[in-house]
């Protein structure tokens, strides 16, 4: 509906198709991507598309899939340029360098930090797949449905559930054996 | 399609005015940077307007061809050609001299026999 009105140049209604779709559109970039700027940069050009294209979408069809499918899409071109240009810097010598300014430290550890022994869940999210610590930070950490994150990475949203289960009961275990380990007597006080 | 690294987003803020801002910010640029050609494909009247435009330049460029002086290098000529008959007739002439000119003009001077 609204991508209808903004079809036919309603900038209002555009305007709160963006507000509406932003948030999920930069978290999959920024996921994609571990750039904020490079993140804001692909959303801004995917709304642009959509702006421009939007009279030849099917009205008909849900509006997230397509969205999200640019965002991928200019994505993976921005991803693929990256890795060229790492390239390059490596053949110049300047490879570590690059990479090191490239490189994000994992600080969705941060959150756990405060309940949870940081070393075992890192080991735990080391155990889990990528695709499984992204849906279980969507899902678990920023509130987003499972079923657009579904959209977002476009896969089953039984898959994204299956991910978001394995992740938690990952960092599960890891808190409970992080708990016992910090016990001098590694007994539980609830059981005695 | 998906890929095979994915990072954690805990560097994105996450509170409304963020998004609000972001969301506004995206909106109008995404406006902005509409294509020309698109936004004439999409208004009658702009077409009436393109090509109204496109004629006037093409009447001021006719019109500029038609008022402009005689070239530079045809006014120089005139004032750099010596000032003998035989000389200026050689020099500022497109056709080359009558022979009689050249057999009866007097060497020395610009007056003719």
């Amino acid at each position: 509906m609204l991508l209808a009105l903004a079809a036919q140049h309603d900038e209002r209604a555009f305007a709160v198709l963006v507000r509406r779709h932003i948030r999920s559109a930069v978290l999959l970039a920024a996921q994609l991507l571990g750039d904020r700027d490079d993140a804001e940069d692909v959303v801004q050009d995917a709304f642009t598309i959509v702006h421009e294209r939007a009279a030849s979408f099917d009205a008909q069809r849900p509006f997230p899939p397509w969205l999200f499918g640019i965002v991928r899409r200019l994505a993976q071109n921005v991803r693929a340029r990256t890795a060229r240009r790492a390239r390059l810097m490596r053949l110049w010598g300047r490879g570590d360098a690059y990479e090191a300014e490239r490189s994000t430290e994992n600080a969705l550890l941060e959150k756990f930090d405060a309940a949870v022994d940081a070393d075992a869940a890192r080991r735990a999210l080391g155990t889990l797949s990528s695709m499984q610590r992204a849906c279980f930070e969507l899902v678990a950490l920023r509130d987003v449905a499972p079923e657009e994150v579904a959209a977002m990475h476009g896969i089953a949203e039984s898959t994204v559930r299956q991910h978001v289960f394995r992740a938690r009961k990952a960092l599960r275990g890891a808190l409970t054996r992080g708990e016992m380990a910090r016990r001098p007597d590694g007994r539980d006080d609830d059981h005695g | 399609m998906t890929m095979d690294e994915l990072f954690d987003t805990s560097r994105i803020p996450d509170d409304p005015e963020h998004w609000d801002a972001l969301a506004a910010r995206v909106a109008t640029r995404a406006r902005r940077s509409r294509s020309p050609i698109l936004w004439l494909g999409e208004h009658k009247t702009s077409w009436a307007a393109a090509a109204l435009l496109l004629a006037a330049s093409m009447l001021f460029a006719v019109l500029q061809q038609r008022s402009r002086p005689a070239a530079p290098t045809l006014a120089w000529a005139d004032v750099l050609a010596p000032q003998d008959v035989m000389g200026r007739t050689i020099a500022t002439r497109d056709q080359p001299p009558a022979l009689g000119m050249l057999i009866f003009t007097s060497p020395r001077g610009s007056e003719t026999p």
